[in-house]
Formats: C-alpha cells, sequence, structure tokens
C-alpha cells in the first residue's frame, strides 16, 4: 500500500453503495479504496497504511464490530467511521466506546458524512505525527512513562522498576522535554491520543 | 368371498369325488391346544375355527377341542397322564382330522400320534416355524406357522419415535416366552448400530410394571409374550400391556393382534383369525379329499401394521410419521370428520325417508284427485317432515305440477295460497342460483343420479336463506323420467359457521403475516436503506460531477444508470413487504417453486445477517410448478425459515444455518425441506407443534405453525416436522405439482 496521501478506506459488502460512495469521495477529491469484505480488508491493510476506514456495520462473516476490534488487537489502530442501515443505538453505543470517530446512517447527509471522515483523517495524521514524537524515547523512558501516566508518584515508579528515586526524575525531565510537553497533565493527556500503550494497560489514570 | 368359493369346492367334490353319503357325512375333528382357552390369542383361534367350520354344512364338522396348559404343566410330566386320558375318552368316537395349536401340542401328537388316532392327518398351527421339523414329518401332516415381525414393530417404534435410544422387551417366564425372546434375538440385535436394547424378562409382574414405570418417555416397551410371568402366574399379553400402560412413560408397542385395545400403541401385528382360518381351510381340504401339500405350507396372512390412535395421542405421536400401509383404529372424530358426519347423517335420514315420503305423497296426490285424502296420512306426513325439519316436495314433470309440504312451502317463502310450480319455486330463488339449480336437477335427472346441491332463497327484507336441497328423479317403464322428488333443509346457520370460519382463517393468517414482517422489520429497513443510500451518494456524486470543467458527462451517465437498478432494486423491497402486508383475496395461479425460495431468501438475507445465520438453498430451476396463492406459499416458507433462525438463537458457537431445499419427492408432487442446525424439537413437542397457540417462544403468538399447515393442507399438501440424526430439526412440505399445465 502506498505511503504518503492519506487513503480513505471503504468496507462494505453492498456493491452497489460501494461503488456509490466511492464516486462520492473521490469526486470530493479524496483517495478511496474499497473492500468487499472485513476479511479482505485485514489482509491488504498494514501499520503504514495511512488514512481512515469507513465500515459498514451490518455484513455476512466478520460484521463491523467485529472488524474494529481485530484491527485495535493488531495495532492497526486506523480511525474508524461507522455506516448503517438503520439506527442501531447498542451497536452504536459500543462502537463509540471503542473508539470510532462516528457512527452514521447511510441516509446520513453528505456534510456530516464528510465532516466525519475529514476528522478521522486528521486524527489519523495527528497520532501518525505524536507517534513520532514518542518514538525519540528510549525503551526505559517509556516504561517510566506507562507508570507516570497511570498516576504513581516517583517512589512508587522506582520501587517498581528497582531503580533509584533520582533516576526516575531524570528519566522524566528527558521525557518531557523530547515531547515538548509542559506538565503531567498535558503528557497523560498526549501519550493517550498517541494511543501507544495497548488498551489494556493505559487505563485512565486515577482521579481524572 | 373365500367362503363362496370353498362351498363351491364342496359342492363339486360332492357331486364328483365319492358318494354323497361318505362327503356329507360327519366328521369329527380333535383340536389339540398347547396353551389355555383364557389366552387371548386362543380365544381368537378358538373361535375363528368355529366360525369356519360352522359355515360349513357338508361336511358337517362336529370339533373336539382339548386345552393342555403346557406353560404352567409342562409337556414331559403330563405325557403320562394325557395319553391315557385321550386313549379313554376318544375310545368310542372316530376321529377323522387332528388340528394341534402351539409346537408342543404338535409334538405331543406327533409322540402319541400311533397309540392314539393312528392315520389321522394332522394338520398344525405353530407359534414358530422353527417348531416343525419338516425332515421328520410324516406325509398326512401340514399346516402353518405364525410370523412374528419384530422387526416390522421395531421400525414402526423407530419411525415415531426417531430420538429413542433403547428398547425394553417384555417376556413372561414360561418355555414358550423363553423360546420366543430366544428366537427374536438376533433381529433386536440387528439394531444395534440404531438402537440398543434389554430384555425384562421371566420377573414377577408387580417387578416388570416398577421396571417399566421408569423407563424414560423417549424410548421403547415392547411387549413380546408373557403366558406367565416370574411367580407362575397366568397372563397373557393383553393383561400385562393394560396394567403397564397407565404406569409407562414410553409408548408401549407389540408383535401380536391381542395387544390392540389395550391402551398399546400397536405393530406389525400377528393375526392370529387369519391363521387360524388357513389352518380350517387347510382342515377341510383334507376331510374333502383333495390335495393338500405336505409340510409346512406358505403363509398367506400378512403381519399388518396396526396401531390404536388414541394411543398416539397418549404418548404424544405424531401421526403423521406412520407408514402409508398403517391401520388406524380407534379413531375419535376430529371437526371436519365432525361436519362431514352431519352431511352423512342427513343424507342418511334423506335416503330412507325419501323414498317412503314421497310414496306417501303421492298417494296423496291420488287420494286427493278422487276426494278421499284421510287425515291421518296428512298427519303422518307432516309429522315425519317436522321431526327431520325437511321440507319435502313432488314435481310431476308432465304438467309442471308441485306437490309439498308446508315446511317445504315455508323455507322456500311461498306465501299462502302462491301457486307452487317449479317455475315460481326458481323464481323464488337468488339470480344467480337459479341456474346451478335447475342445471343440477337436469343433470340428475339425464344420469339418474342423486343431485345434491345448495341455493339461496332471497327474502322479502333482502336478507338470503341457505337452503341444501337433494333429490332425484324417478322413471316410467318407457324409461321417460315421471316425476322428481327431493328434500331440503335450511343451512343458514351452517353456512354462516363455516363462511365465519374461513373469513377468521383468512384474517388470522394476515395477521401472521404481518407479525412475521414485524419480527424482520428492522432487517428490512437495513435492506431498504442499502439501495435508497446508495441513489444518495450517486446522486451527490453527479452533481459534483456536473460541476467540474468540463462536466464528466460519461460518469454522470453510468451514475445514472446505477441509480435506476437501485431504485427497481428499492421498489422490489418494497413490492415484497407491501404483498405480504396487503389484505387480499386468495388467488390460484400456477407458482414457480424456485422463484418462491428466492423471494423467502431475499426476505429474510438482512435479518440472517445480522443474526449471523448463513441461509442455504439447494434447489434446481427446473421444477414443476405448483398451483396456489403465492403469497401463503411465501408466507409458508417464511415461517418455516423464521421458526429456523428462532431455533438458532440460543446456539452459540457450532454452525448456525438455516438450509431450504426443494425437489420432487416421486410423480407429481414436489417435496420442500427447511432445516436448521439448532437443538432440534423435543420429542414430546414434536406431536404439538402446529396446534394452535402452541409456542415455545417467549415472544411468539403461536399460531406461526398452524396457519402454516392449515395453508398447507388447504392446497392439498402434507407438513411434518421431524429431528435430523445430525442434530437440529427439518419441516418438510410436500405439494402436488401444478396439474393444470402437466410435466413441462
Amino acid at each position: 500500500m502506498s505511503d504518503g496521501a492519506p487513503v480513505v478506506h471503504l468496507v462494505d459488502d453492498d456493491a452497489a453503495f460501494l461503488v456509490a460512495l466511492a464516486r462520492f469521495l473521490r469526486a470530493s477529491r479524496l483517495m478511496v479504496q474499497t473492500f468487499s469484505s472485513a476479511a479482505e480488508f485485514l489482509a491488504r491493510v498494514s501499520p503504514e497504511t495511512l488514512g481512515c476506514v469507513v465500515i459498514d456495520l451490518q455484513m455476512p462473516g466478520m460484521d463491523g464490530l467485529e472488524l474494529q476490534e481485530a484491527l485495535a488487537r493488531t495495532h492497526r489502530a486506523m480511525p474508524v467511521v461507522f455506516l448503517t442501515g438503520q439506527g442501531d443505538i447498542p451497536a452504536s453505543v459500543q462502537a463509540m466506546r471503542h473508539g470510532a470517530e462516528d457512527f452514521l446512517q447511510k441516509l446520513a447527509p453528505k456534510e456530516k458524512l464528510l465532516d466525519a471522515i475529514r476528522r478521522a483523517l486528521a486524527r489519523d495524521a495527528r497520532q501518525r505525527e505524536l507517534k513520532r514524537r514518542f518514538s525519540g524515547l528510549t525503551e526505559r523512558e517509556f516504561e517510566v512513562l506507562a507508570h507516570v501516566v497511570r498516576g504513581q508518584l516517583n517512589k512508587q515508579i522506582a520501587g517498581d522498576l528497582g531503580i533509584h528515586e533520582r533516576t526516575v526524575k531524570a528519566h522524566r525531565t528527558a521525557i518531557t522535554s523530547k515531547l515538548g510537553v509542559p506538565s503531567v497533565a498535558e503528557l497523560t493527556r498526549l501519550t493517550l491520543e498517541a494511543d501507544i500503550f495497548p488498551a489494556s494497560t493505559a487505563s485512565l489514570p486515577k482521579g481524572q | 368371498m373365500h367362503k363362496f368359493q370353498l362351498l363351491i369346492l364342496l359342492v363339486l367334490a360332492a357331486v364328483t369325488a365319492r358318494g354323497a353319503d361318505e362327503v356329507g357325512a360327519h366328521k369329527n375333528i380333535l383340536v389339540l391346544y398347547g396353551e389355555r382357552l383364557d389366552l387371548p390369542a386362543i380365544r381368537q383361534v378358538e373361535q375363528t375355527f368355529q366360525d369356519q367350520f360352522g359355515a360349513v354344512r357338508s361336511p358337517a364338522v362336529g370339533m373336539f377341542p382339548e386345552y393342555f396348559d403346557f406353560a404352567r404343566f409342562p409337556a414331559d410330566q403330563s405325557d403320562t397322564i394325557l395319553a391315557p386320558y385321550l386313549r379313554g375318552r376318544y375310545a368310542g368316537k372316530k376321529i377323522d382330522l387332528v388340528i394341534t395349536v402351539t409346537g408342543m401340542a404338535l409334538d405331543f401328537a406327533l409322540r402319541h400320534r400311533d397309540e392314539l388316532f393312528p392315520g389321522v392327518p394332522i394338520v398344525f398351527m405353530v407359534m414358530d416355524p422353527k417348531d416343525v421339523d419338516a425332515s421328520h414329518l410324516p406325509a398326512d401332516v401340514a399346516g402353518v406357522a405364525v410370523h412374528m415381525d419384530v422387526a416390522g414393530t421395531v421400525g414402526l417404534a423407530l419411525r415415531l419415535q426417531p430420538e429413542a435410544r433403547e428398547i425394553v422387551v417384555v417376556s413372561g417366564a414360561s418355555e414358550f416366552d423363553k423360546k420366543c425372546l430366544v428366537e427374536v434375538t438376533p433381529t433386536l440385535n440387528s439394531f444395534a448400530n440404531r438402537i440398543k436394547w434389554r430384555a425384562v424378562a421371566g420377573r414377577p409382574l408387580a417387578e416388570t410394571l416398577d421396571e417399566v414405570r421408569h423407563v424414560p418417555k423417549e424410548n421403547i416397551v415392547l411387549v413380546l409374550t408373557v403366558i406367565s410371568d416370574g411367580d407362575g402366574r397366568a397372563l397373557s399379553v393383553p393383561e400385562v400391556a393394560r396394567q403397564l400402560v397407565p404406569v409407562s412413560q414410553a409408548p408401549i408397542y407389540g408383535v401380536t393382534g391381542t395387544i390392540l385395545g389395550t391402551g398399546a400403541v400397536g405393530g406389525a401385528l400377528i393375526d392370529f383369525s387369519g391363521y387360524a382360518r388357513q389352518t380350517s381351510d387347510l382342515a377341510l381340504k383334507i376331510l374333502t379329499g383333495q390335495h393338500v401339500d405336505q409340510g409346512l405350507q406358505a403363509t398367506d396372512t400378512p403381519n399388518a401394521i396396526m396401531v390404536d390412535w388414541r394411543a398416539l395421542k397418549h404418548w404424544q405421536l405424531d401421526e403423521s410419521r406412520l407408514p402409508a400401509e398403517a391401520t388406524v383404529i380407534g379413531r375419535t372424530p376430529g371437526l371436519w370428520e365432525t361436519d362431514r358426519g352431519w352431511v352423512i347423517g342427513v343424507m342418511a335420514v334423506v335416503l330412507t325417508q325419501l323414498i317412503t315420503i314421497a310414496g306417501l305423497l303421492v298417494q296423496r296426490a291420488h287420494r286427493r284427485r278422487s276426494q278421499a285424502s284421510p287425515i291421518d296420512r296428512e298427519k303422518q306426513i307432516s309429522l315425519v317432515s317436522q321431526t327431520v325439519n325437511l321440507g319435502l316436495w313432488v314435481r310431476n314433470i308432465e304438467t309442471g305440477e308441485v306437490l309439498a309440504t308446508d315446511k317445504f312451502r315455508a323455507l322456500l317463502n311461498f306465501a299462502p295460497g302462491e301457486a307452487l310450480t317449479y317455475e315460481n319455486f326458481l323464481g323464488h330463488l337468488h339470480p344467480d342460483d337459479r341456474e346451478t339449480m335447475s342445471q343440477a336437477v337436469q343433470r340428475a335427472i339425464a344420469e339418474r343420479t342423486l343431485y345434491d346441491t345448495k341455493y339461496r332463497v332471497l327474502l322479502p327484507d333482502g336478507s338470503v336463506r341457505w337452503i341444501h336441497s337433494m333429490g332425484r328423479a324417478e322413471y316410467g317403464r318407457n324409461g321417460r323420467p315421471i316425476r322428481t322428488l327431493g328434500v331440503s333443509t335450511d343451512i343458514t346457520h351452517h353456512h354462516h359457521e363455516e363462511q365465519e370460519m374461513k373469513q377468521l382463517r383468512h384474517e388470522l393468517a394476515h395477521v401472521d403475516r404481518v407479525t412475521l414482517l414485524g419480527q424482520l422489520a428492522s432487517a428490512l429497513a437495513h435492506e431498504l436503506n442499502q439501495p435508497l443510500g446508495a441513489i444518495l451518494r450517486n446522486a451527490e456524486a453527479a452533481e459534483l460531477f456536473l460541476q467540474m470543467d468540463p462536466p464528466d458527462l460519461e460518469e454522470v451517465a453510468a451514475i445514472l444508470a446505477d441509480i435506476r437498478t437501485d431504485d427497481q432494486r428499492a421498489g422490489q423491497v418494497i413490492e415484497r413487504m407491501r404483498l405480504l402486508l396487503k389484505r387480499r383475496d386468495l388467488e390460484s395461479e400456477s407458482v414457480d417453486v424456485a422463484g418462491l425460495i428466492d423471494v423467502v431468501v431475499a426476505l429474510t438475507r438482512g435479518d440472517a445477517v445480522a443474526r449471523k445465520i448463513t441461509i442455504e438453498t439447494d434447489h434446481s430451476r427446473n421444477l414443476p410448478p405448483v398451483r396456489g396463492d403465492r403469497v401463503q406459499f411465501q408466507q409458508v416458507l417464511l415461517n418455516l425459515v423464521v421458526n429456523g433462525m428462532d431455533a438458532l438463537d440460543d446456539q452459540t458457537g457450532g454452525s448456525r444455518r438455516v438450509s431450504l431445499r426443494a425437489g420432487r419427492d416421486g410423480d407429481g408432487v414436489i417435496e420442500i425441506r427447511v432445516s436448521d442446525s439448532g437443538p432440534g424439537i423435543p420429542a414430546e413437542k414434536l406431536g404439538k407443534i402446529f396446534d394452535p397457540f402452541f409456542t415455545t417462544k417467549p415472544q411468539g403468538l403461536g399460531v406461526g405453525l398452524a396457519i402454516t399447515r392449515t395453508i398447507v393442507e388447504a392446497h392439498g399438501g402434507r407438513i411434518w416436522a421431524e429431528n435430523n440424526p445430525e442434530g437440529g430439526a427439518t419441516f418438510r412440505v410436500t405439494l402436488p405439482v401444478d396439474g393444470g399445465k402437466g410435466a413441462a
């Protein structure tokens, strides 16, 4: 898959709708690739793929929500916009809780649809930018960061990692200066946004 | 007829073969029964012998029965007593033939033949072909062997109870019982790959009852023979079966005809009377000097599959699973039968009354003419007609004059004094019925048959009265019709009920369709939004392409073509729904089965995807059509597919499949099968699922399958359900091929 320009990936088992939506998005000057099933998409997407994915909620075989989970599991956290034939509140709640950018009906106004797709593309670009920034950190600094965003004090971190409290302090300073953030709060926000820790460990810091 | 032929043979034999005095002479038959008389099977045999020999005049046959009860008094111990007893008893009698019933009686007769009745031919009836040692049989010994069809009964039981896991065989303690059990063991073992079995044999009756009480209801109890129990008590199959039936949760089957009427289901049953008839025929042939093959004769008595309807109900077995050749006894009439009974009842009354009463009427007419009409005659006529609530009439075809009872005049709404002629009569009918009525009468006259028709009488207040009328013509010596006579009765009330029932069924079918669509609604909305969404995005894209400089007209043309296709697609979804929702009259048309399946799959596809169910189809495109109402056929399949999908609700993991298969089932029948991979239907519910308001679903009305059956049967088809060996249930629908166009 080509790097460079971000691509809107469309996954829908309904060929007619897939063609129509692709036409409209291309005419709206977006790069588009179409996939007729979740499996086909998973087979061709890689962590380097840029852009977002628009997924039909109801598909035979792997459905939209399952595709979202599969993407999260494989660290290809591409922003997702869901489309559905008709309103399905429980499904939309689940989708949004798992970080979907939006959940729209197939007959949604084009402005809303384009808006959601553009937001998803922007989020992808921002996440990549953040990841690039975080990639300057050393392995030890990542370990410390993981503890910091969980709200732990230097003393606890030192104890957990078996290092001196002074060393922890030094790592924190290095992290904040490399990332250019002024406060722990901002550091935490940025870390969450960059989505660098798998969902299981990066639980929300207590007290927030 | 058989007896008749026999008589002719006897007469012929009397005329040709010997002197009339010898053949016509008295013949004595000694009948040796190996068991006691109160055994129902023995009683049946004895009764048949009495009937058979009693019907023969020449020779006159005298029977001397002896009952040995070898089950309780073993042969080896009784020999020393029985032989001298018989010798003493029959010393002065001339015995012409000996009949033995059971193998032990034959053995006894052969052992003592030379000392007791030398040279006297023996005809035997044994309960097992192995009881006869053909190689050692003397030349003038012949007979028949009862065939016990355990395989037939087990086959029937497995058909009725495909879920059964074990057969419990009940057998007695006597030597005979033990021998029977040994004989059938290989047959029972031959079912080993389908079902296991165990015997409850030789126990005291109380223990047997206790054992059977604990047999799970899905299993099978098979009563073999019980001449005596473990306590040495004299018993019989019907006696044991009668005690087992109330305590057994599992259906009880048998192999002997004597089990019928005890409440047991039945089986491939031995017809003891049939064998006894064959035995007595053989005896008569020998007595009249006809040729008889020595030894064991081929049997002409089949083990017919007999089933007690009440037992089917008692154990909730599905009658539709019975093989076609099964004879069902003890049926209590259903609604339809009651209805038909009513009609037949009226007809019987009519036919018997018609002749006498019409005769009386004619006499009355003659008397009137001769001014001699006794009051009591008229009274009698009016009494009879009032009792049966019938209007009676006679029409003289030549003069057109009609004589009728007052009841008939009242039925037809004739005013007092209004002239009653055939033309006037037709004038009182509803205009739409006049032609039909007059044609029915003409046809009956021409074809010399009874006409049976319904017509309406127009009443002054504009309402109608429904009349059921039957009649026929009488003919003169030259064959010309002289008069017609008949009976009429008011069936308005009955007719209204019929119409109301029909209307109600129609309404209910509609409610069921609406309910069905309600279940599919959200999936159908999705199905509809798919093409609508495509149209919307295509239209928006077209706008953008037109705004380009230069406009991309080629792309716009492609878009417009796609919009048209999607519009049709959306229209089809709506049309399919509209058709099911519409209140409509029934139509009869030729309906393509493959097309039917396509529509049902289209209607359920969305729901199936949402519920992660795969719908499979397997059918030829070249199936012949069926005839009937297209929407109702769709409703049948829709009900079955939705039902199948509902069966998968609690199924997590494994395959989630509903399959629709259609094919020919022999000539002139189409079979459609709807199978699911769900848990199957509990055996005790298989017989009930088509009952109205029977439902296992919390949201179900319980009318879907009942309506489905009503529709299928109204189209001359059948529907039943069964569990698949590999799991899940299959609903099978058979429908007759549309005969109108033939097999194209």
